[in-house]
Order: structure tokens, then sequence, then C-alpha cells
């Protein structure tokens, strides 16, 4: 079935010679105590200076056009860069979203004056956006969400909430999907639209929900007559259904489904080489193979939707096999070496496996289960 | 179940659901100690079951114990009940009263001398332990004491669950022997077997209550105008906890029953390494199938998974019995066929319980 192969990328010595140059960065930044090596630091590293440095260097936005502030890399740069950043456990969160996906939705589908207004900025490390789609009572049933737009003279009145909402704490916007024409129950994808809400504007409330460990991640957003100006309406009106999928290739494909507890593993290969546990790095050796033939299959996509290829199927599969990769580091790394994992631990490996099995559960659930992944899966094949 | 027990797990079954509450488990997360709690656990005998009444116990045995202690994990009581127990039936063991206070246990190689501090690693209730027993090797040599935490510093850490966790640092270790050579080594054994077996007694319980979160949940939330239970992916999450419960239960059974009758060791390996097993299996589908409200501190379930990913490591996980169990395979000339139905080729014996 061609949809399930997917191009082998090798690097090339500029490549090998730019993540050299990402990776002492990293050790550097890392030695000066800039940031310590947490596992899911993409979910819960914020820091807005971190985020400032890598905007100084390019690295927010570096495949997006010089003139909105990107440095036009290509995606393959790109993903070296976010898998580096993973790998070392760095403290990304705070401008995740943007430059994964609400950057280069606008850059297809944005107007000139929201590109000029967001981009420059979000490359910068200054303009950090959360994604506004669950409700209390749509989770993987989304269609089903009741936050509703109402047109004004100018603008959208919206009203409703949104939950589950990463980071709304540390962001600027925003981008809402929400009603702008009454739920017709046999067209159950129309009539919906995306939004730029502006986080501080008048309406907005942000109410945190602790996170199983105590921690604040995630949050309610409550909209109560939020105006929107027209010109914070993404793409076309009624459209937003189809164009938020379009997202979901980005968001499913990456290093980051793959990568959440990898400084976990790392630590595990580094502690089992000193004991010279031939046994135990057997073990690694297996979890090893399952990395690498993920990370060939996210590498391959990533080329393919820099060509503009549909790759919703490939990309969907990653999330499921990857994600999965995921949970079972933690689960093989537990039974290989004596530990009392721990958040506040001082040894490395018992913090990284006490953040890998308290955040584990979440890798299968955020940006889609896996029970409804599979059937989007099981759709694609069957009717490829 | 004898009358005795009965009325035990009665009585314990009330306090717990009187006493415990969700409030409770976070004032104890933050710092607290549930001193109401252990007051009425003290009343009420639980913290001396199984110690003779000579010895100021109220009597019963370790399968009385352990029927507590599954229903302290069913009711994640923020308490350390078998710390606590552990201790006393060791001191017991030396012919000490039981005193109703809170109690901790490690178990490691302790090196003590005159002048040098001594870091207790990873003391479960630490902070809060009148006592500490140590026990396994003093100073290469097999050995059992006890330290009074008078004066000892504690630096705070955690469990996966919250709970305490401390270093103990004891600027002039003045230990209190207990026993050293052979007697000490049985001891230490024993003690370990008392944790891994009231730990997977606390497991039991947890995956029964986690169960019951799932059906009850799957039956309320709706989506895609229907109740999680008329999905297939959902049922098989259900059905797979059911089974993994059911399984636990067995085993418990199982290893309860073989450690009355004083034969319990490989029962009470394998059972932690299946009960342990089914700890991570279960928590997995449980958070999959509460999927986001599962991840938050106000939804109650993360009380019983975080346990379960606590306990399963504590007193010897998977990697550990099973290195255990694989040590006795080497030095028993035993088929494994033998060693299931215990029962010796040519040697037929009357009366090997299942
Ligand atoms: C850490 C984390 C971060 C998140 N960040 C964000 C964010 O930034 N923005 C945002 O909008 N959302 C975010 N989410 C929410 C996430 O998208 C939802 O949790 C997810 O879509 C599932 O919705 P739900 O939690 O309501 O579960 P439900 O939809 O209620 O599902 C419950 C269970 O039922 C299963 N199920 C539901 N329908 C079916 C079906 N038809 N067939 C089979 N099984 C089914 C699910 O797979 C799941 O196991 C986040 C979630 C987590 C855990």
């Amino acid at each position: 079935m061609k949809e399930l192969q997917l191009p082998l990328v090798r690097l090339t010595p500029e490549q090998e010679a730019f993540r050299h140059e990402v990776r002492s960065f990293l050790d550097e930044e890392r030695k000066k105590g800039t940031f310590a090596t947490h596992a899911d630091s993409w979910l819960s590293g914020y820091s807005a200076e971190f985020s400032k440095m890598l905007g100084k260097r390019g690295w927010i936005g570096m495949t997006w056009p010089k003139e909105y502030g990107g440095s036009e890399r290509s995606a393959i740069d790109r993903y070296i860069l976010t898998e580096e950043l993973l790998a070392a456990g760095a403290p990304v969160a705070s401008h995740w979203f943007a430059d994964r996906q609400s950057g280069p939705l606008l850059l297809n589908l944005g107007t000139e004056e929201q590109k000029d207004f967001f981009l420059p900025k979000i490359t910068k490390g200054e303009c950090f956006f959360s994604i506004g789609l669950s409700e209390p009572n749509s989770g993987s049933d989304l269609a089903s969400l009741k936050t509703r737009a109402e047109k004004v003279e100018g603008g959208w009145v919206v009203n409703g909430m949104k939950t589950w909402t990463s980071g709304a704490h540390h962001s600027h916007y925003m981008i809402t999907l929400c009603r702008t024409s009454p739920q017709d129950e046999k067209r159950r994808h129309d009539g919906m639209s995306q939004l730029i809400i502006d986080l501080s504007a008048e309406g907005v409330s942000i109410r945190p929900i602790q996170f199983l460990t105590g921690e604040h991640h995630f949050n309610e957003v409550f909209l109560e007559n939020v105006f929107v100006p027209d010109n914070r309406v993404i793409g076309e009106v009624g459209n937003g259904w189809k164009q938020g999928m379009l997202e979901l290739a980005y968001e499913r494909s990456g290093p980051e489904r793959i990568l959440s507890t990898f400084p976990l593993l790392q630590e595990a290969q580094r502690l089992l080489t000193e004991q010279q546990d031939q046994k135990g790095l057997a073990e690694v050796a297996k979890l090893n193979a399952r990395l690498w033939s993920l990370r060939n299959m996210s590498i391959g996509v990533a080329q393919m939707l820099e060509g503009g290829k549909d790759v919703a199927l490939a990309a969907s599969l990653v999330k499921d096999l990857g994600t999965l990769f995921e949970q079972s580091v933690a689960e093989a790394v537990r039974l290989l070496l004596p530990m009392r994992p721990s958040v506040t631990a001082e040894r490395l490996l018992d913090r990284l496996m006490a953040e890998s099995v308290l955040h584990g559960p979440g890798f299968t659930i955020r940006g889609g289960t896996t029970e409804i992944l599979r059937g989007i899966v099981a759709k694609g094949v069957a009717s490829a | 179940m004898s009358e005795m027990l009965e009325f035990i797990a009665d009585s314990a079954k009330k306090i717990f659901r009187d006493q415990v509450t969700k409030e409770l488990n976070e004032s104890v997360e933050s710092g607290a100690f549930p001193e109401e709690l252990w007051q009425v656990l003290a009343e009420s005998g639980m913290l001396s079951i199984g110690v003779p009444e000579a010895l100021g116990g109220v009597g019963g045995d370790v399968e009385d114990a352990l029927a507590v202690l599954h229903l302290a994990g069913k009711h994640a009581v923020p308490a350390p009940l078998l710390e606590t127990l552990g201790a006393v039936w060791t001191l017991a063991e030396f012919g000490e009263e039981a005193e109703p206070l809170p109690m901790s246990f490690v178990i490691g190689d302790f090196l003590i001398e005159e002048g040098t501090p001594l870091k207790l690693e990873h003391v479960p209730w630490g902070r809060v332990a009148s006592k500490v027993i140590v026990a396994g090797t003093i100073n290469g040599k097999p050995g059992i004491g006890q330290f009074s935490t008078d004066g000892i510093q504690v630096v705070e850490n955690q469990n996966l669950a919250g709970e305490p966790l401390d270093q103990l640092v004891i600027n002039d270790p003045d230990i209190e022997l207990l026993s050293e050579g052979e007697q000490a080594k049985q001891a230490t054994a024993r003690l370990l077997e008392i944790g891994a077996a009231g730990r997977s007694a606390m497991m039991a319980g947890a995956i029964e209550h986690v169960l019951n979160l799932c059906v009850f949940y799957a039956k309320e939330r709706q989506q895609f105008g229907r109740p999680l239970t008329r999905f297939q992916a959902i049922q098989h999450h259900i059905a797979a906890i059911a089974g993994e419960a059911a399984a636990v239960l067995g085993a418990l059974s199982g290893s309860n029953d073989a450690l009355s009758r004083g034969t319990g060791s490989d029962e009470i390996a394998m059972a932690k390494i299946r009960i342990s097993e089914a700890a991570g299996t279960v928590s997995s589908r449980a958070h999959q199938l509460h999927a986001a409200i599962g991840m938050t501190y106000e939804h109650e379930l993360h009380l019983s998974t975080r346990r379960l990913w606590t306990w399963r490591e504590e007193y010897g996980n998977e990697t550990y019995w099973a290195n255990v169990l694989a040590e006795r395979y080497l030095t028993k000339e035993e088929s494994l066929w033998e060693s299931i139905t215990k029962t010796k080729r040519g040697n037929v014996h009357a009366g090997s319980v299942v």
C-alpha cells in the first residue's frame, strides 16, 4: 500500500553540521544551568527566556519566509532542531504550538495583515499560542462543540468555554474553534470557524486545572462576550473544521510523539553501560530498534509534508506507534535498574522516571486518543 | 474468614469510609499528618493486629492484618499502616511491646561508624516515624536494629503518590541492635516478605477501586451521543481491567493462604510479581478510559493509580522477585511442574491446597 511507504531521508553534511551546532548550544546552556533535562518538556517546560534565546538564533519558525522573520530553512533542518531539543529535555513548551502549527496555519491561510502582525513576533520567541479545541462535553466528539461566535458589526462576539488548554496561562493568543452558524446534526462539520482570541481581551478568564502531579499545565478558558474583530478570523468563515484537520498532520507526526521519554532512556543506557550490564543494554537495544524505525517514519512524514503531500494516514500511525513507544520506555526501564521514582528526587534517573510515569497516560490522550486515531487509520487503510 | 477477621474487616471498612476523604488525602499530600485517623486506628487496635495481647497487641494474625491492608489500599488511606505494622511485628518478635505510634522500616546495607553521620535513604514516612527499624546487613554482617528518631535531621522527599519518602540524617548514630547472624537474616527476609505481601494486598484493593471508578465513569460520560460503555474499545478496557482484578484477587488469596500455612515464600514472590504487573496494565487502561479528566488532581483516579505506580516498585518489583525465584529454581531439584503442584514425582501426599 503506497500510503504506508514513506521516503527515507538521508541527511546531508550541512544538516549534520547544523545538528552539531544545536547540540553544542544545548550542552553549553545546560552546563551553564540555563535549563535542566526533563521528560515531556514540550508540554511542561515553560521558559519564556529560553524561547527568546532560540528566537535570537532564528530557531523558531525557521522554515518560514524571511519577510516574516523566518530563515527559509528546510523542514528537515527544523526536524533536526526539534529532535535535539527534545532529546536534551529542553524547556520548549512556551513557543511549541506557535512554531509547530499556529504559525504554519497562518502562513497557509492567514491574511497579509495577520502574517505581518503575528509571524515576526512568533519567530522572536515573544508571542505564544494555545490551542482551543476541547470543551467539557466535546473531547473525542469535537464536532459537538458549543462555543459560538455571533456576528456583530466589525467582528464577532464569542461565548463559551474551552478546557484542557495547555499553556493558556503563558500564551498570548488562542486559536479557537467555534460555531459561527447553528449546529446542524446532518452536517456536523459545517458552520465552524477558527478565530484568534487575544487572551488578554476583556471577557476572557483563565482558570488553572491542576495536573495529577499538582503542577499547572492546562486550563479552563472562559469566554464571555469576547469581541473578536473581523481581521482575526483565520481563512474562511464556516471552513474551520477542514482547516483544523489540515493542522493535524503537523500535530501528530513530529518528534514530540516519539521522544517525550527519551531523556529517561538515555540516562538508563548511560547507567547500564557504566555497570557493564549487557542484559540490560540488550533491552535498551530493543527499544532503540523501535525508536529508530519510528524516527525514520517521522522524518519521512516531515519530508512529505514539505512537498505538500497528504500524509494524514501516516501521521496518525506515527502518533499511535510513537506514543505507545514513549510509554513503554518507562515500563521497560523500571525493570532494568533499581530505582525510587520521585519528582523531588536528586538522582536524575529517579526524577525522569517519575516524570515519565506520571505524564505517561497523557501521551495517548492529547492530540486525539489512541482509540480515535485507530478509527481514522482503519478508515484510511480501508479506503486506500 | 474467621469471626475475628470479619469483625476487624467491618470496623476497618467503617473507619476508612468515614475518615478517608479526598480532602484528607490532599491535606496529607501537602504535609499534614492524619492525626485523627491515626487516633481512631490506634483505639480500634488496627495498629497492633498480629501482636500477642501479652505484648500490648490485639491478637489475630498476619492474615487479619492483610485484610485490613487490602481495605486500606482500596480506600487510598494516607497513613503509614504497613510501615508501622512491619515495625511493630519485628519488635514483637524480639519481645518488645507494641506502641500505637507511627513507625517505619528500611531494608538494606548499613555502615555505621561512630562519629560519622548516617544517612538513611528513602525512609517511608520518615518525618513522622517515632522509630525506624533497619534490617539487612550492618557493617557487613546480617543485623537488625532500631533507631529512635529524636534529634534526627529530615531531608524531605516524596514517592509517586506524594507520600513521604525521606532521607534521615543521624548525626551520632546510636543503634539498638535487636539481633545479629542467622536470626537477623531470617527476620530481614521475613520483613521483606511482609512488605511485599502487604503491598500486594494494598494493590489488590486499589485495583478493585480503579475498576469501580472506570465502570462508573464509562456509564456516566457521553460522547457521540452515547455512554462510553457503548464503544467496543472502552468495553475492551473494562474487560481487561476486570480480568486483571480477578487474577489479582486469585493471586492474593493464594499467597495469603500459603502464608497462613507457613509455606508462603514462593507464593508471596509470585503474587508480588503478578500484582505489580497488573498495577501497570490497570493504571494505564484506566487512564486511557478516563482520558483528560483522569489527568487532573481534582478527579480521584490518581489517588489510586499513583499509589499503584509507587507500590509496584516497593519491597521488590517484578525483576527483584523473579530473580529470587530464579535462584530458587537453580538450587532446588524440582521440575517446574513439581513446583507448581508442590508434589514430587513418586512422592504423592494428600492435602495439597491448590
Ligand atoms: C496533557 C493533555 C494536554 C491537552 N492539551 C490540549 C490543548 O492544549 N487544547 C485542547 O483543545 N485540548 C487539549 N487536550 C484535550 C485532548 O484533546 C482530549 O483529552 C482528547 O481529545 C480526548 O477527549 P476527552 O478527554 O474529553 O475524552 P473522551 O472523548 O471523553 O474519551 C474518553 C474515552 O473514550 C474513548 N472514546 C471516545 N469516543 C470513542 C469512540 N467513538 N470510539 C472508541 N472510543 C471512544 C476515548 O478514546 C477515551 O478513551 C489535552 C489533553 C491532555 C491529556
